[in-house]
């Protein structure tokens, strides 16, 4: 880059951010050529600055360019920013960071289009006199769609999907109410796979997918036996009744294959 | 095992269970056998504020020890086992109280 900047009278002294971001390890490297540094929201809606590697702005002094990383774990979100997004005439840089910084804490779980708008909203006033450009990646919680366990179908084995259900809330940054809630509506599923399964021979598995979009989470609980025709799978009676009421939308389907139950459940702002 | 349960007999009579840990299907029969131990008594508290995470199996249980006999259940506000109280509609059969409180509600 300082090469090309160079090249262009008009390109000298741009300050830069630069960024790699491998989507499978989630490690980021970057480099800062006089840049203000990207914002960082982790999942549970604290923020962090990359406010390492700072070097000169492009093609002035050949000072070499330092580089440092970051990680970024599933549900993280960052935002890279030019000056015109923070920088107010009476106010300072650290203001402006600070502000995004509040604004990306309240609204990191919302979709890269609906944080861009309110990040305009709130920092953006009608005062602006300068040229904005930013960019909000999200770390998806798997490369493609959403994260998924499986157990046998076994008792013993429900502790363990609750403690990886529990983990995966914690990244999404779910509420401590909400994460009992959908910790207890995924056990129920599991334990009624759980009772119909250990009665065949082979038990099989459960899988729990979570997927998070926007301001909602998919859940489905999908159990893989081999089951009796004359047996109705699915969640019944009290079980089926609490996860109604814990869940936004349930749907139970059975076939020869098994029971699908699907959750939906909308978080609050 | 996932859970764990105390029981003890204060000087005039009345009989507290407390429960810690996870009550699912596979401590729910030991959760039973602890409450009929604690049964016959003129006065159950069952504590749950221990109790990180409760479902309808041990809900069931609950429900079966309410028929029986007068029962108070002490619940941590906010946490898993109030969640599944509420839910279940347990909370309006039995007189849950919080930690602390001495009114019901």
């Amino acid at each position: 880059m300082d090469h090309v900047a160079a090249l262009n009278p008009d390109a000298y002294c741009t300050t830069l951010f630069c960024a790699t971001i491998d989507r499978t390890t989630g490690t980021i490297r970057y480099s800062r050529a006089g840049h203000p540094p990207a914002i960082l929201v982790r999942a549970d809606g604290g923020t962090e600055l990359l406010d390492g590697a700072c070097g000169v702005p492009l093609a002035t002094f050949d000072l070499g360019r330092p580089e440092a990383t970051a990680s970024l774990a599933p549900g993280d979100t960052l935002l890279l920013y030019t000056d015109g997004l923070v920088e107010r005439r009476g106010n300072t840089l650290d203001a402006g960071i600070g502000k995004a910084r509040d604004v990306l804490s309240r609204t990191h779980h919302r979709t890269p289009a609906e944080i861009a708008d309110s990040l305009a909203e709130q920092l953006l006033g009608d005062d602006h006199d300068d040229d904005v450009a930013y960019l909000i990646y999200q770390h998806p919680l798997s490369a493609g769609s959403g994260v998924t366990t499986t157990i046998p179908a076994h008792p013993d084995q429900l502790a363990t999907l609750r403690h990886t259900l529990r983990r995966w809330l914690a990244a999404c940054g779910v509420e401590e109410r909400i994460t009992h809630e959908l910790v207890l509506a995924v056990g129920e599923a599991a334990s009624n796979a759980v009772e119909h399964a250990y009665l065949d021979s082979d038990p099989g598995s459960i899988a729990v997918t979570l997927d998070h979009r926007a301001d909602e989470l998919y859940l489905m609980v999908r159990d893989h036996g081999s089951w009796r025709t004359d047996r109705a799978p699915g969640p019944r009676g009290r079980g089926l009744e609490i996860i109604e009421k814990l869940t936004d939308a349930a749907v139970v389907e059975s076939d020869e294959q098994g029971t699908v139950v699907r959750l939906r459940k909308k978080l609050p702002l | 095992v996932s859970a764990r349960f105390h029981s003890s007999t204060s000087t005039d009579g009345a009989v507290t269970v407390a429960a810690s840990g996870e009550i699912d299907m596979t401590s729910a029969e030991p959760f039973r056998e602890a409450l009929t131990a604690g049964a016959g008594g003129g006065h159950l508290t069952i504590d749950l504020t221990a109790v990180q995470y409760l479902d309808s199996a041990g809900i069931r249980v609950l429900c079966e020890r309410v028929g029986q006999q007068n029962v108070d259940v002490l619940v941590e506000p906010g946490s898993a086992a109030a969640v599944a109280v509420e839910v279940s509609g347990l909370v309006d059969v039995v007189t849950v109280r919080h930690p602390g409180s001495d009114t019901g509600r």
